[in-house]
């Protein structure tokens, strides 16, 4: 069993789905170098203008540079889905290879307190955890990563479970290899491929949640040029000047998608039996 | 058993959610317009002023006596009737957005798993996910402008007929539509791969029944149990979706409570969302027991 | 699925429900979508008005929010209510009048009658008063009248309020809904809140839910049966949401409710009209004077000369509000105009350093000041607030916007927690609430339980004063104690004013001679007409 399968190149999704990923990548980096205005830019008098030479996507509320706030907030979402999938990769893996480890009474707990999670309204804990943390960056990563750990943790434990009386985990053991070591050396890089499938379902269900949030008011700080702030306020103008929110709504289209069939292509390779002819 | 543990640990959640954060019924009511008024009564009389764990236990008596009321001082209306008005059009809509996200998925993903590889299965996973990558809040009022208003064919909001259902039961169903629609196509593939479909191939049968016929059924089984599971997901959707429709629900109901701090109803409803997902999932693997029979021979 | 299974036995013990079934639900189910679809439920009749919010409740004494309280003023008005000059005007009272400085007389209207046919008397005042005193009926607005010591009954029309000591500002609150006397003790709280009664232009029919409300023209009413057949009161609560219904003709009026940017896509609109109105509600920036550099006054004037409210009226508002210098609108009777700080950067500058912050490094680099500044979630709010941020930048002054939920912003607010905030009154009424707002005797503080509404914490004796001898004196003496408050208050500049907002009011065309009122009441349907649609037009069949 080896970690990394060949990943196969030749499948459209795949391709497709690198290269979103890159240029998601590449316009976060550059952002600040690509965009024509800056992100803070008030112009009232330009507000809600429509696309043109001066504004190559129109202006939003306050007269902001859309195209702007569009390569800006591949950078916010960046940042916050990264991050929100890294907290909620570490913490989930932790706890469900502890759990998946230990078993009995810990393994219970902690798979009753993925249960009461699971079946609380996702976005309500959202809502609670940013009314009462604030808005900020840092908080909606938390408000994420509150609930996105779960799927981790049943993946892991479910990969620990299998894999733990494998010859070559009961080998370790017997050497005298602790528990610690066992989950870090043998159990997790052979639980690694799914866990990544997972992340890369997770990076833009967490950019949408992110949405959903600034739907509710309770997402980045005002001002914060990010995608799901932008469509809301775009809704909202939506007969006078739709432009404000379809840009970004296409930015955040593709990129969802482009997750979505690398997603895909990933758990196609990592299949033994998917392998091709 | 565990879905007592589910809901137990859903009311001490949102209790505690409920006590972290700042501002109560009474503040919140009294809002910016009042002048001086007897705070001190109006919290006594919603039972504020007693110890965090005294108020849980008022509150656990008072559901299970069905004399739970609102902590909106003075007419305390009673919860249950709100809540058992809300039920049916959570329920109506979840279920209508079920069936519209099977109706959209299905053949979408039988038909990507069968043309794996081709730019037919980009295309449909394409089409699928973007249910997904389209914000609700967005989606819903785009389709009210075009089907309500250019086309003029539905409603714009409320819970009035049939045809209020549509909009809404679409936003709503379409985010499931591509999870649903990638679970098809995974479960396909494997079910394409089982010896038993090569056998039935190699019996010479047409590719369209081995497909439908042998692939798909088997196919269904855990797409069961991914229906179970993500009916938490979209009862959490109905959320915005009935923000946005006006559809007089619980997600209505529950944003309406946070807002005035009406402690009683928000974990009176957080409940019922727990008790619905506890209720699906276990009447889920009643269904998956009951198609099939391994799993009913195992347990 | 770890163990394969031959076919056959997987073909067989498959019972045939799951596929066909489902297929079978749902096409029964498409089928009935598609059935209900050919039916188009004809239009209920009447007038249906959008709200974004329930109320809640429809017993006056018990309202505290806005649509509670113009809800239950539709249903049962009180003896007076208030012009757009804010001034008091008689309503079931036929006339009001001074007899002595604690005394004041009111005389009803002839012939009035409550929704049930009883007739509604002296007694009916006198009953509704004394329970909102009542310590057992627990009416939130019971300290309002505590100046109040009778009600005195002279005779069927008559009746005499009697005060501790002379009190103007209870004028405001005797505009309270009169209530019959046999519903007006704490046994008739359920009945008043489930079905309420009064003598108001309309009658309650329904509340189904908190969602709709249906209320019938009251062929009672002092000012002539109302001429619409019906009135519906719908709940939407996304703003988008409130617009599309208009669009689309289901809807026929809406009480500031669409924000000034989306207008333009209404007066376009051949059915809608959009009526404007100077209003009395009040924007401003809240300062919390406790300490640190805020509690400098030049701190507070630079900041006030940093803002430039006429950009912000003009494009944020679309001219739709009044910058403001009081509290009190210009239209109000105690209104007085104060010198008012000015956009002025270059003032803003001289103050700052003479504050003693200079600027560190020039235009531009590092603030001389950094503040917080909360804010609800509030999409337009948050607009405003950024713009506040551009403006206050360009002087040197960075402010954090945080935007909270609005109940934990609000308890913040209350609590003393924050730099600077920005909230709207409502309607400003009766101008005892610069007492209310400034006095030092309502800080809020555990005592009130952080109930006060001097939320900077102003502490000016010569104020204090000046408002508390507004109280008791008479009307004439009030205006010139109220101009001296305001006068202070400029100079102390405990808030920084911003406008006064709009009534902004979209009517359809089947609803005619509705007038919107400076407070944005609903009051004003009971002279509208309701128009009926002509063939062709309006709503498609």
């Amino acid at each position: 069993m080896s970690g990394a399968r060949r990943f196969r190149l030749q499948s459209w999704g795949a391709r497709f789905g690198l290269a979103v990923a890159f240029l998601w990548v590449f316009t976060a980096l550059f952002a600040p170098w690509l965009s024509p205005h800056a992100p803070d830019a008030i112009d009232l008098t330009h507000e809600l203008a429509r696309p043109g030479p001066g504004h190559l996507l129109g202006t939003g509320e306050n007269g902001i540079d859309v195209l702007t706030h569009v390569l800006h907030g591949a950078r916010v979402s960046l940042e916050v889905s990264f991050f929100a999938v890294l907290l909620s990769g570490v913490l989930g893996i932790t706890l469900g290879g502890i759990a998946g480890y230990a078993g009995g009474l810990v393994d219970e707990g902690l798979m009753r307190l993925v249960d009461v999670l699971l079946a609380f309204p996702g976005i309500l804990l959202a809502l609670f955890i940013t009314s009462v943390l604030g808005p900020s960056l840092t908080n909606v990563v938390f408000a994420l990563s509150f609930t996105g750990w779960t799927g981790y943790a049943r993946l892991t434990r479910g990969q620990v479970l299998t894999l733990r009386e494998r010859d070559y985990v009961q080998a370790a053991r017997a050497l005298g290899s602790g528990p610690g070591r066992i989950l870090v050396r043998h159990l997790l890089p052979n639980a690694a491929g799914p866990l990544l499938v997972q992340a890369t379902f997770a990076l833009p269900g967490a950019i949408v949640a992110e949405a959903s949030l600034s739907f509710l008011g309770l997402g980045v700080p005002p001002g914060t040029p990010s995608w799901g702030a932008l469509v809301d306020q775009g809704t909202q103008y939506l007969l006078v000047a739709p432009h404000v929110a379809l840009f970004p709504g296409i930015a955040l289209a593709v990129t969802v998608l482009g997750f979505n069939l690398l997603g895909d292509a990933l758990r196609d390779a990592m299949d033994p039996r998917h392998q091709g002819p | 058993m565990s879905a007592a543990i589910a809901l137990v640990g859903a009311l001490l959640l949102v209790s505690l959610f409920l006590y972290l954060v700042p501002g109560d019924p009474v503040d919140v009511m009294l809002g910016e317009q009042a002048t001086q008024v007897d705070r001190a009564a109006l919290r006594r009389a919603v039972g504020l002023d007693m110890p965090w764990y005294a108020q849980l236990w008022t509150f656990t008596r008072d559901l299970a006596t069905g004399e739970l009321r609102t902590s909106l001082p003075p007419f305390q209306r009673k919860v249950l009737p709100a809540l058992g008005a809300a039920l049916p059009y959570t329920l109506l809509l979840t279920v209508a957005a079920m069936a519209v996200s099977l109706v959209l998925a299905l053949p979408l993903g039988v038909m990507a798993a069968a043309r794996r590889g081709t730019p037919v299965d980009a295309a449909a996973m394409g089409v699928s996910v973007a249910g997904v990558a389209l914000p609700r809040f967005w989606l819903g009022p785009v389709l009210i402008i075009l089907f309500a208003l250019k086309l003029d064919w539905l409603p714009v909001s409320g819970a009035e007929s049939w045809r209020h259902l549509v909009l809404p039961a679409f936003t709503l169903g379409t985010a499931l539509a591509a999870f649903l629609a990638r679970m098809t196509r995974a479960t396909m593939l494997e079910a394409l791969r089982e010896d038993y479909v090569t056998v039935a191939r190699a019996k010479g049968l047409s590719p369209r029944v081995v497909l439908w016929k042998h692939a798909f059924r088997n196919a269904l089984l855990p797409l069961v149990t991914v229906l179970g599971l993500e009916f938490g997901a979209l009862l959490g959707g109905a959320i915005v979706t009935e923000k946005v429709f006006a559809w007089p629900g619980m997600g209505t109901l529950l944003l309406t409570a946070i807002e005035k701090r009406d402690y009683n109803t928000v974990r009176a409803t957080v409940l019922l969302f727990t008790f619905c997902y506890v209720m699906v999932n276990t009447l889920t693997d009643a269904a998956y027991a009951w198609v099939d029979p391994r799993v009913r021979r195992r347990s | 699925m770890d163990v394969p299974p031959d076919i056959r036995s997987v073909t067989e013990a498959m019972p045939p429900l799951p596929f066909r079934a489902a297929v079978r639900v749902v096409s029964a189910t498409l089928a009935l979508l598609l059935y209900a679809g050919c039916r188009e439920k004809a239009p209920p009749a009447g007038i249906t008005v959008l709200l974004e919010a329930p109320p809640d409740s429809l017993d006056d004494r018990f309202a505290l929010t806005a649509h509670g309280q113009r809800l239950a003023q539709l249903i049962s008005p009180g003896l007076l209510t208030f012009d757009d000059a804010s001034s008091p005007v008689p309503q079931l009272a036929e006339s009001f009048r001074d007899i002595s400085p604690t005394v004041v007389e009111f005389v009803l209207r002839p012939g009035l009658t409550f929704h049930d046919g009883t007739a509604l008397t002296a007694e009916d005042v006198k009953a509704t008063y004394d329970s909102l005193r009542d310590p057992a009926l627990g009416s939130p607005k019971r300290e309002r009248y505590e100046p109040l010591e009778r009600v005195e009954v002279v005779d069927a029309r008559t009746v005499r309020f009697h005060l501790k000591r002379p009190y103007a500002p209870l004028l405001a609150e005797l505009s309270a809904a009169i209530l019959p006397s046999e519903r007006a003790g704490p046994q008739g709280i359920e009945a008043q809140a489930t079905h309420p009664v009064g003598a108001g232009p309309f009658r309650f029919e329904s509340w189904p839910d908190e969602e709709h409300l249906t209320l019938t023209p009251f062929p009672g009413w002092h000012g002539g049966t109302p001429a619409l057949s019906r009135l519906t009161f719908r709940v939407v609560r996304d703003e988008t949401t409130r617009v599309l219904e208009l669009l689309k003709g289901r809807a026929d009026l809406v009480v500031n409710g669409v924000s000034p940017a989306v207008l333009p896509a209404l007066r376009e609109a051949p059915r809608l009209r959009v009526v404007t109105k100077p209003g009395t509600g009040f924007t401003y920036v809240g300062i919390n004077l406790r300490e640190g550099p805020l509690a400098d006054v030049r701190v507070r004037q630079a900041l006030c000369h940093l803002i430039d409210v006429g950009p912000l009226v003009e494009h944020k508002l679309h001219g739709l509000a009044e910058p403001a210098s009081s509290m009190l609108p210009r239209e109000h009777w105690a209104f007085t105009a104060t010198p008012a700080c000015g956009y002025s950067p270059e003032e803003a500058a001289r103050l700052l350093d003479a504050a003693g912050y200079p600027d560190p490094d020039g235009p531009g680099g590092k603030p001389r000041l950094t503040f917080t500044f909360k804010t609800s979630t509030d999409r337009f709010r948050r607009a405003v607030a950024l713009v506040l941020k551009e403006q206050l930048a360009r002087g040197g002054v960075a402010i954090e916007v945080r935007a909270l939920e609005f109940g934990t912003f609000f308890d913040d607010v209350r609590r003393g927690r924050f730099e600077l905030f920005t909230l709207k009154w409502a309607a400003v009424m009766e101008p005892d609430l610069l007492r209310g707002a400034f006095h030092s005797g309502n800080i809020p503080g555990p005592e009130n339980h952080f109930g006060g509404f001097n939320r900077g914490a102003l502490k000016d004796a010569a104020l204090d004063r000046v408002l508390d001898a507004a109280t008791q004196a008479p009307r004439e003496q009030r205006r010139a104690l109220y101009a001296q408050a305001q006068q202070e208050l400029d100079a102390v500049l405990p808030v920084i004013p911003l406008w006064h907002e709009a009534s902004v009011v979209v009517v359809s065309s089947r609803l005619a001679d509705f007038e919107p009122s400076a407070h944005g009441l609903l009051t004003p349907l009971a002279r509208a007409r309701e128009v009926m649609p002509a063939a062709g037009l309006g709503r498609a069949p």
